[in-house]
C-alpha cells in the first residue's frame, strides 16, 4: 500500500499543455478519480503515474521515493484500460501472466490466480479464452489480471465507459466492496461525475490540463471553488443565471433582469469580494421549490417537461433565463405559468470575470 | 409528417434471430424510442425502416404504403449513425447541403435549407469550417442538420448521444426534444439509455432479444412495466427484487420470502385472477422503500453500504440473502452494520410470476 | 423481397470485374492450359517446328530420370532451405528495429529498401564484380583484414558457387520479408503492449508471449510468399554462373530455360514446368499445415 504524489508535473505536447503544473497527494488505501471532460488531461496524468509517456517537467513519488525514471515494469501497479484489454489466451492464464512473469512457484500462482478469481466471481471461466468473453467478464479479467500481483497503485482508465448502463451500475458497486476489502490505493479516471462521486473518497476535477478542485464529493456538490466544478459536478447540472449587483436604498440586491434576489446577510461580503458587478447565480434544480402564488417568490413559464423515471425535471422561461427544477410530481404542463423560490442557503454566487464562487 | 406501420417484422441473420414478430404503430410527428440493451435488434429494426436491411418476412407502411420494396433513397427517410458519419475533409456547409444535392435541388433552396436549419441547431457560425476540428457536440448537430435538412417522412437516430460526455448528453437530449416537437418531425430514436427514453419519448417501445416486450408512455412503461425485463431495465436506480412465495391463509395472501412476510389481502382479487404456482418475485422500486420507526410494521434490515450521487444517495441494506436500495437525501448519514426497519409503499409494490415474468400486480 | 433492378445496376460488381477476368483468364489459365497440352507432346523448335506427337507421359517419366533435372531439384532445395529461413529471421530483427522510435527511423528504412528496389539483372553484376577474386571488393576486404589467406573465386569453384548465390539472394530478398513483416508489426493493436509493461514483463517476454502470436498471419503470408518466389529464382543466377561451374548452380528456372529455349524441347521444359508447379502448391500446403497445427492451442 502507498501514497502517490505529483508535484508540479507537466506534461507538454508540442505546443499543447495536456497537463498543467498538477499537484495532487494521494493517501495510502484512498480512492481517488480524476474527473474531466474529454482533453482535460485525466487519462494523460494516469499514463505520466503508469510511466507509459514521460512527463516534461515535475515529480511523481511513491512513499516519498520519486519514480520519474522508472519504466513501467518497475513500478509496480496494476492498471485497467478502457478496451478490456485481455490476452488471446485462457483467463486462467491472463491472470497468472504477471506471477509468470515474476517467476513465482506454481503452486502459488495457482492459489493466487484462484483467489483473486474467486472473488471476482470468474473462478467458473478460469478456462475460458478470455477473448470470447463478453465485455464485463472481460473487463473482470483486466481487473483481475491487474490485482492479482497484489500492486502498490491500482490505475482504472475508463473501465466502465464502454459497458451497458445496467452493467455499469452493477460493476460500480463490485468496485466499491472490492476496494473495501482490498485497501489498495487506488486512482480512477472517469468523464462521468456519477461514477465519480459515487466511487471516490476524493476527486480530483480537471479541466483543459488544469487541477480545479480536489476534495471529497460531498464539498464539491455543496462548496464548488469555481464556476467549472460547480457546473460540471451534478446531474442534472446546477442553474446558472447571469445577473448583476444592484445597491438599493433598502438592501444588496442581485438583478437577474425578470426577477431580483435581495441578499441579506451575504450582501457586504459579496459586493466586497466581487470584481465586478458582473455576477452569477448558481442553484441547483433540486434546491428550487415551484409555488401557486407569488409570494416570496419569482414568475416563470413552463417550457419543457421532461420525464426521467421517479422524477420530472420543468424546464422554466423567466426573462431571457431557463431554469431547470426537479420535482416528483408533474404538476405542471409546457406553457403554464407558475411561481419558484429557492433555498438561500443553497444559492451560490459566481464572479463572472474570475469564475470564482464568492459564496 | 408521416405516419408508420410495422407488422410481424421478422429478421435473422444465420442462427441469431436479431427481430422476433414485431409489429409498432408510430403516429404522425411522434417520438418513439426503440429502447433495450445491445443486441436486441434497435439497430437492425431501424436498418429495416431505413430499407438498407431486407426483413425476411414482414411488412412496413408509410402512410398507409406498403414501402417493403422502395428503395432507400426513395423512401423520404433520414438517418443520424451512431458514428454520425460525416464527410471530415468536408465544410459544415456542404456536409450539410450533400443530400440537397443528390436530391437535385436548385442552388438557392439548399441555401436557404442549409441557413434555416443551421439556425434551429445553433451551428450557423459553424458553416465555413471544416469537420475534423469541430467538437464531438459540434458534429452531432452538424449530422443532425443534415437529415433535418432533406424535411424527411421519417428521422431514424441510432444512439445519436452515444459517443457524447455526460453532461452533453444532458443538454443535447432536451435539445432534440425541443426541436423535435417544433418540427413536428416523426422521429424513431434507438437508445440503451433508459433515462434518455424517458426523457424524450412520446411513447417507449421496449426490446429484449428481438421481442417487444411493452410498448406505451414512459409513464406506463415506469409506473407500469408489463414484466420483469421492463421494471429491471426501465429506472435508475434499477427496481428492487426479491424472491419469494405466495402464501394463501384462509381469506389472505401473503409474500413470503424467507427473510421476512408481507401481507398482500387487499390485493386478493387481483392477484387470485392470476394463475400462478406460487413462486413470485416482489419488485419495489428504491424510491418506495420507507424507514420506519420502531413498532409492529415493517422487518428489520441492517446497512451495508452507502452510494453518493450528489443529487442524493443509494442505501444498501441487506438481511439474510437479500439486498435492496433505497434512495435517501445526500445529507444523511448511516452507520455500516446500523439496524433500521423497512417498510414499502404499498401502492407501489410490484409482483411478477416467476416462471413467465409477467406482472401480477 | 427484392427491389426491381435493371439487368445492369443487378450485376454491377460483376460486370466491374469483368475485365480483369478475361484478361486472368487469357494470359493465366489459358496460357496454363497451354503448357500442360504442350508437356504432353514432344514439340520442339529445331528447325523448323520438327515434330508434334502426343507423347502423354513419356516427358515426366523422362524428367524424373533426368540426372541434371534431380541436379536442379537438389540445387534449388537447397537454396529455398538456406535462404529463406535467413531471410525470415534477418528480416523479422531489421523490422522490430525499424520499429521502434529511433531518430533517423525513415532514413534507414529507405536505405533497407534499396536491394529489392534494384534491378535484378544490376544485382547479378554487382555481386558479381564483388566476388571476383582479383579485383572483387568481398575479397579484398577479407583478405586485408586476415579472415582469408588467399582469395576466394566464389563464383568460379562449384564447393562455393552455390552459397555465393545464396547470400545474393539472402541480400536481394530480406528487404522484402522486412517490409511486410514491418507492416504487420504497425498495425498491431498497442493496448496489450501497454498492459504487459504494466505486468512487468520483459521486452523478449512480450515479444515470445504478445507480439509473435499476434504476428503469426502476417509471418505466413512473408513466408508463403518468400517460399513461392524463391523457388522460382532466375534472373541473378542467369547473370552470375548460368548453373556453373558445371551443375553446381543450376537451379530448376534455369534447366527449364536451357530445356526450352536453348535445346529447344518445349514439350520437355513444358513437362518440367507442370512439375516444378505442382512442387510449389505441395510444399506451400504442407507449410500451411504445419503452421495451423502450431498455432493450435
Amino acid at each position: 500500500m502507498v501514497s502517490v504524489k505529483l508535484e508540479n508535473v507537466t506534461k507538454k505536447f508540442g505546443n499543447i499543455i495536456a497537463v498543467n503544473k498538477l499537484n495532487l497527494d494521494i493517501k495510502d488505501g484512498e480512492f481517488v478519480c480524476l474527473l474531466g471532460p474529454s482533453g482535460c488531461g485525466k487519462t494523460t496524468t494516469l499514463r505520466c503515474i503508469a510511466g507509459l509517456d514521460n512527463f516534461t517537467e515535475g515529480n511523481i513519488y511513491f512513499n516519498g521515493e520519486v519514480i520519474n525514471h522508472l519504466p513501467p515494469q518497475q513500478r509496480n501497479i496494476g492498471m485497467v484500460f478502457q478496451f478490456y484489454v485481455v490476452y488471446r489466451m485462457s483467463v486462467r492464464e491472463n491472470l497468472a501472466f504477471p506471477l509468470e512473469i515474476k517467476k513465482l512457484p506454481r503452486t502459488e500462482i495457482e492459489y493466487k490466480v484462484k483467489e483473486i478469481a474467486e472473488i471476482l466471481k470468474i473462478d467458473h471461466l478460469l478456462d475460458v479464452k478470455a477473448t470470447k468473453l463478453g465485455p464485463a467478464d472481460k473487463q473482470r479479467v483486466a481487473l483481475g489480471r491487474a490485482l492479482v500481483k497484489e500492486p502498490r497503485v491500482l490505475l482504472l482508465d475508463e473501465p466502465l465507459t464502454n459497458l451497458d448502463a445496467k452493467l455499469r451500475a452493477e460493476m460500480r458497486i463490485e468496485l466499491k466492496k472490492l476496494h473495501e476489502k482490498l485497501r489498495t490505493t487506488t486512482i480512477y479516471v472517469t468523464h462521468d461525475q456519477i461514477e465519480a462521486m459515487s466511487l471516490g473518497d476524493r476527486i480530483a476535477v480537471m479541466n483543459l490540463g488544469v487541477l480545479q478542485q480536489y476534495d471529497t464529493p460531498y464539498n464539491l456538490y455543496y462548496h464548488p471553488k469555481n464556476l467549472f466544478v460547480a457546473s460540471f459536478i451534478g446531474s442534472p447540472s446546477m442553474n446558472f443565471i447571469d445577473c448583476s449587483l444592484v445597491e438599493k436604498s433598502d438592501g444588496i440586491y442581485l438583478d437577474a433582469g425578470s426577477f431580483q434576489v435581495k441578499l441579506v446577510e451575504e450582501g457586504e461580503f459579496v459586493k466586497h469580494n466581487a470584481t465586478s458587478s458582473d455576477l452569477i447565480l448558481g442553484i441547483r434544480p433540486e434546491h428550487i421549490t415551484l409555488k401557486q402564488n407569488p409570494d416570496d417568490a419569482y414568475e416563470a413559464m413552463v417550457d419543457l417537461v421532461e420525464n426521467i423515471g421517479d422524477k420530472y425535471i420543468i424546464h422554466l422561461k423567466s426573462g431571457d433565463h431557463i431554469i431547470k427544477v426537479i420535482t416528483d410530481e408533474k404538476l405542471l404542463n409546457p406553457g403554464d405559468k407558475t411561481y419558484f423560490s429557492f433555498d438561500r442557503k443553497k444559492m451560490h454566487v459566481i464572479d463572472k470575470k474570475t469564475e470564482r464562487v464568492i459564496i | 409528417m408521416t405516419k408508420i406501420l410495422i407488422k410481424n417484422l421478422k429478421k435473422t441473420f444465420g442462427s441469431v434471430v436479431a427481430i422476433d414478430d414485431l409489429s409498432l404503430e408510430v403516429n404522425d410527428k411522434e417520438l418513439v424510442v426503440l429502447l433495450g440493451p445491445s443486441g436486441a435488434g434497435k439497430t437492425t429494426t431501424l436498418r429495416c425502416i431505413a430499407g438498407v436491411e431486407t426483413p425476411d418476412a414482414g411488412e412496413i407502411y408509410f402512410d398507409g404504403e406498403l414501402i417493403n420494396h422502395v428503395k432507400p433513397q426513395d423512401r423520404g427517410i433520414a438517418m443520424v449513425f451512431q458514428s454520425y458519419a460525416l464527410y471530415i475533409n468536408w465544410s459544415v456547409y456542404d456536409n450539410i447541403a450533400s443530400p440537397l444535392k443528390v436530391m437535385k435541388l436548385p442552388k438557392s433552396e439548399i441555401d436557404r435549407r442549409v441557413k434555416e436549419f443551421s439556425r434551429k441547431l445553433h451551428i450557423e457560425h459553424l458553416l465555413n469550417r471544416k469537420i475534423w476540428g469541430l467538437s464531438g457536440g459540434e458534429q452531432q448537430r452538424v449530422a443532425l442538420c443534415r437529415a433535418l435538412v432533406k424535411e424527411p417522412r421519417v428521422l431514424l437516430l441510432d444512439e445519436p448521444l452515444t459517443n457524447l460526455d455526460a453532461k452533453l448528453r444532458a443538454e443535447m437530449r432536451s435539445e432534440l426534444k425541443r426541436l423535435q416537437s417544433e418540427l413536428g418531425q416523426t422521429t424513431i430514436y434507438a437508445t440503451p439509455d433508459c433515462v434518455e427514453a424517458m426523457s424524450v419519448a412520446d411513447r417507449i417501445a421496449v426490446l429484449n432479444k428481438g421481442k417487444l416486450q411493452q410498448y406505451d408512455t414512459p409513464e406506463n412503461v415506469y409506473n407500469r412495466p408489463s414484466n420483469i425485463f421492463v421494471a429491471d431495465f426501465v429506472g435508475t436506480p434499477s427496481m428492487n427484487f426479491i424472491e419469494g412465495d405466495l402464501l394463501f391463509n384462509g381469506t389472505k395472501i401473503f409474500f413470503d420470502s424467507g427473510e421476512f412476510r408481507y401481507e398482500l389481502t387487499w390485493a386478493y382479487d387481483i392477484i387470485s385472477k392470476h394463475k400462478t404456482d406460487g413462486k413470485v418475485i416482489m419488485g419495489i422500486r428504491p424510491r418506495d422503500v420507507k424507514i420506519v420507526k420502531t413498532g409492529d410494521v415493517g422487518f428489520e434490515m441492517e446497512v451495508y453500504g452507502m452510494e453518493q450521487l450528489g443529487l442524493e444517495n443509494i442505501l444498501y441494506l441487506k438481511s439474510g440473502n437479500i439486498i435492496i436500495k433505497k434512495t435517501v437525501s445526500s445529507e444523511s448519514t448511516f452507520q455500516m452494520g446500523e439496524k433500521l426497519r423497512i417498510t414499502f409503499d404499498k401502492d407501489k409494490i410490484y409482483l411478477f410470476d416467476k416462471t413467465t415474468g409477467k406482472s401480477i400486480l | 423481397m427484392k427491389y426491381k433492378t435493371p439487368f445492369i445496376e443487378k450485376h454491377w460488381n460483376k460486370l466491374l470485374v469483368l475485365p480483369t477476368v478475361v484478361y486472368l483468364g487469357i494470359f493465366a489459365f489459358a496460357s496454363f492450359g497451354l503448357v500442360v497440352f504442350l508437356s504432353l507432346t514432344d514439340i520442339s523448335f529445331k528447325g523448323e517446328i520438327a515434330g508434334f506427337n502426343f507423347v502423354f507421359a513419356k516427358n515426366y517419366i523422362k524428367a524424373l530420370t533426368d540426372p541434371i533435372f534431380q541436379t536442379s531439384l537438389k540445387n534449388t532445395a537447397i537454396l529455398v532451405c538456406i535462404a529463406v529461413p535467413i531471410e525470415m529471421l534477418l528480416g523479422l530483427g531489421i523490422a522490430l528495429m525499424l520499429n521502434q522510435d529511433i531518430k533517423g527511423k525513415r532514413f534507414f528504412r529507405s536505405l533497407f529498401l534499396l536491394p529489392l528496389m534494384t534491378t535484378p539483372i544490376v544485382v547479378g553484376n554487382i555481386w558479381r564484380l564483388m566476388y571476383n577474386s582479383e579485383f572483387g571488393l568481398i575479397n579484398y576486404i577479407l583478405t586485408s583484414i586476415g579472415i582469408l589467406n588467399k582469395p576466394i573465386p566464389v563464383l568460379g569453384q562449384p564447393e562455393t558457387a552455390l552459397f555465393g548465390i545464396i547470400l545474393i539472394d539472402i541480400w536481394e530478398w530480406t528487404p522484402f520479408v522486412m517490409l511486410i513483416i514491418l507492416s504487420g508489426l504497425q498495425a498491431l493493436p498497442t493496448a496489450p503492449y501497454e498492459a504487459a509493461l504494466v505486468d512487468g514483463a520483459s521486452s523478449l517476454q512480450i515479444f515470445r508471449r504478445i507480439t509473435l502470436p499476434m504476428l503469426t498471419p502476417t509471418l505466413i503470408v512473408a513466408l508463403l510468399l518468400r517460399l513461392m518466389d524463391a523457388i522460382k529464382i532466375f534472373d541473378v543466377v542467369y547473370i552470375t554462373t548460368f548453373g556453373g561451374p558445371g551443375l553446381s548452380t543450376e537451379i530448376i528456372g534455369l534447366t527449364i530455360y536451357k530445356e526450352a529455349f536453348r535445346k529447344l524441347n518445349l514439350g520437355y521444359a513444358s513437362a518440367l514446368t507442370v512439375i516444378v508447379l505442382f512442387v510449389v502448391i505441395i510444399v506451400s500446403n504442407i507449410i500451411l499445415m504445419i503452421i495451423n497445427k502450431l498455432t493450435k492451442r
